[in-house]
């Protein structure tokens, strides 16, 4: 995705009129929460994206999002508009070619790029770090639902850090999974493949 | 319960995660287990790991000279922080294995030089498959010598893996030769000839290659002349053809292939410098290209020969595996822009060694324990010269 274009308070230049206020777009959770939220934070959501391109009438009225809860909203909702915010430190490239962009890319560009994914490092760390484990999941959900690609890999990402080095009940727990081998059937796994079970964290 | 929609997210955690943490979730549910072995994820993983460096290990096979045995071990490398770990002594059972070749995570084996005893394991989920012995059928006429060639690569048309073992007759009457092609595959298990004729040339390589569906191996004119060309035989269509060198070469300069970066790469050994080319576009003879010459003192000792092994993460070095004519095998980091060694010093290596390189991969789930679990393990320390 080109982001250059969000330094512009208002990403659609059809509609620009310099100085204008931002266009909002409302959307309603599964819970009755309106959020008003900046169309371009908005056109993250790959749901949303399609939902307006198809039927630009409708973009007076709330856009319906029977599969997400507000809380769930409101943390996605923050995680997109810091993300713009840390993509619009990074100058855009001037064209696809990798070369001629290294050519005409100077000093400054190459620092803005370390700055912004330090920033997006910390800032990331930072956002789940209090989230519960079904909380996490929820977010999950609601990222998929929203067709939000970047939100998903960073979301599936810390979920597969936080289980690498976790027991086989700790798995079941997250996912809410019933084991469902015989005693016998799950003994001559764990025998099988004893060397796996080697090094787990304590529950 | 588990929607669909959940377990496509399911499994785009499980891809995310190490082979042996995968492993271990298989004891988390059935549907767990269905998933992680089903080809679908299995190659999703690969995908994952080779995209991301995952899982990146070394297998090192061990020549001890007196008595004659080959031992294995593996030692993990960090692409974050490009360094490699302690080496681990691997499993008694691959005594005497030798390996051929290596790809995506699989290392194929022979035991013999006569090549009839063949097996593919995958180090890192510990598994392997066993072809059947395969014995050299002689020629009409009597033969002198005979070498066996074996390759091993990926067809993906087919996907499946396949080895494909050569052998050269050099025939009694000194004039004569005559070849055997096999090909036995992990899907197709059995030694079959293949209905191409081998072509009228001598494989003058130690080592094949297998990339993108095809074989390679340098080999010469049996018709007086010394020029080398590069012989390429489809996995899929079974068909050969022949490709030109990087630069005009004779059959008395030692010239090796390799894979480098997912390209094909030819290293030329002069007598005081080697040259390192890499075919930028596949199959396109004209994009061959020299990415550096090594001057031999640069080494600092003389080599026998060296492989090209990987890039560093940075693509700034070259990890070369160096043989001497005497003396210790070494892993040396190239700097191309530098045009300086850096010697990997690791105590833990063995002496003599060739390398396998493997990457996060669950191919071969299904395949035989190396090690019965039903037997405890078995740790007995190996006397080290």
């Amino acid at each position: 995705m080109a982001n250059g274009e969000n330094q512009n308070p208002n990403p659609n230049p059809i509609e620009a009129t310099p100085g204008a206020a931002a266009r909002t777009i409302t959307l309603k959770t599964a819970d009755g929460e309106i959020f008003e939220v900046e169309e371009a934070v908005a056109m993250e959501f790959g749901t949303v994206k399609s939902f307006f391109e198809d039927d630009a009438v409708s973009a007076t009225k709330p856009m319906p999002l029977p599969n997400v809860s507000g809380s769930a909203l409101s943390r996605v909702i923050t995680y997109c508009r810091r993300s713009l915010e840390i993509r619009s430190m990074i100058p855009p490239a001037t064209s696809e070619d990798a070369t001629a962009a290294e050519a005409v890319q100077g000093e400054g560009d190459l620092e803005a790029e370390k700055a912004a994914k330090q920033e997006r490092k910390e800032f990331e760390a930072e956002f789940l770090k209090d989230e519960s484990n079904e909380d996490v999941k929820e977010l999950i959900l609601a990222a998929n639902y929203l067709n939000i690609k970047e939100l998903l890999d960073f979301l599936c990402r810390s979920v597969a850090l936080r289980i690498q080095n976790k027991s086989v009940e700790y798995a079941r727990k997250f996912f809410g999974i019933e084991g469902d081998y015989t005693p016998e059937e799950e003994a001559q796994i764990r025998q099988e493949y004893a060397w796996a079970f080697e090094g787990v964290d304590e529950d | 319960m588990m929607s669909n929609l959940l377990q496509e997210l399911i499994a785009e955690i499980l891809i995310r995660l190490p082979v042996k943490s995968v492993v271990r979730f298989l004891c988390v549910s059935k549907e767990w287990y269905a998933l992680i072995t089903s080809s679908y994820f299995i190659k999703m993983h690969l995908k994952f790991s080779i995209e991301t460096n995952r899982d990146r290990t070394l297998i090192l096979n061990e020549e001890d000279f007196a008595p004659a045995s080959h031992y294995f071990s593996a030692v993990q490398f960090s692409s974050k922080h490009n360094r490699f770990g302690k080496t681990v002594e691997i499993y008694q059972p691959l005594l005497n294995w030798v390996v051929s070749d290596y790809c995506d995570g699989l290392v194929c084996l022979h035991k013999g030089h006569e090549k009839q005893d063949v097996a593919i394991w995958n180090p890192l989920v510990r598994k392997y498959r066993r072809f059947p012995f395969e014995p050299i059928e002689e020629p009409s006429g009597l033969s002198d010598v005979r070498f066996s060639h074996l390759a091993f690569g990926y067809d993906p048309h087919n996907d499946d893996y396949k080895v494909l073992r050569v052998i050269e007759f050099y025939m009694e009457d000194m004039i004569g030769m005559e070849f055997e092609v096999k090909v036995c595959s992990m899907r197709s298990p059995t030694w079959k000839k293949i209905d191409e004729q081998w072509p009228n040339m001598v494989i003058c390589c130690w080592k094949s290659v297998a990339l993108n569906g095809d074989v390679y191996w340098l080999v010469a004119d049996r018709d007086g002349q010394h020029r080398m060309s590069l012989l390429a035989f489809n996995l899929a269509t079974e068909k050969f053809r022949l490709y030109g060198t990087p630069v005009p070469l004779e059959n008395y300069l030692s010239t090796f292939l390799d894979v480098l970066g997912g390209l094909l790469c030819c290293i030329v050994h002069d007598y005081t410098f080697c040259d390192v080319y890499l075919m930028k576009k596949y199959g396109v003879e004209s994009s061959w290209t020299r990415i550096f010459k090594i001057e031999k003192n640069v080494l600092c000792r003389d080599f026998e020969y060296f492989r090209t092994l990987m890039f560093s993460t940075n693509g700034k070095k070259v990890l070369l595996e160096e043989h001497p004519e005497c003396g210790r095998t070494n892993l040396i980091w190239y700097d191309i822009e530098k045009k300086r060694c850096y010697r990997v010093k690791n105590r833990s290596f063995p002496y003599v060694f060739k390398v396998a390189i493997c990457i996060g991969s669950l191919l071969l789930l299904d395949g035989d324990n190396l090690i019965d679990p039903t037997q405890k393990e078995n740790k007995r320390k190996r006397k080290r010269n």
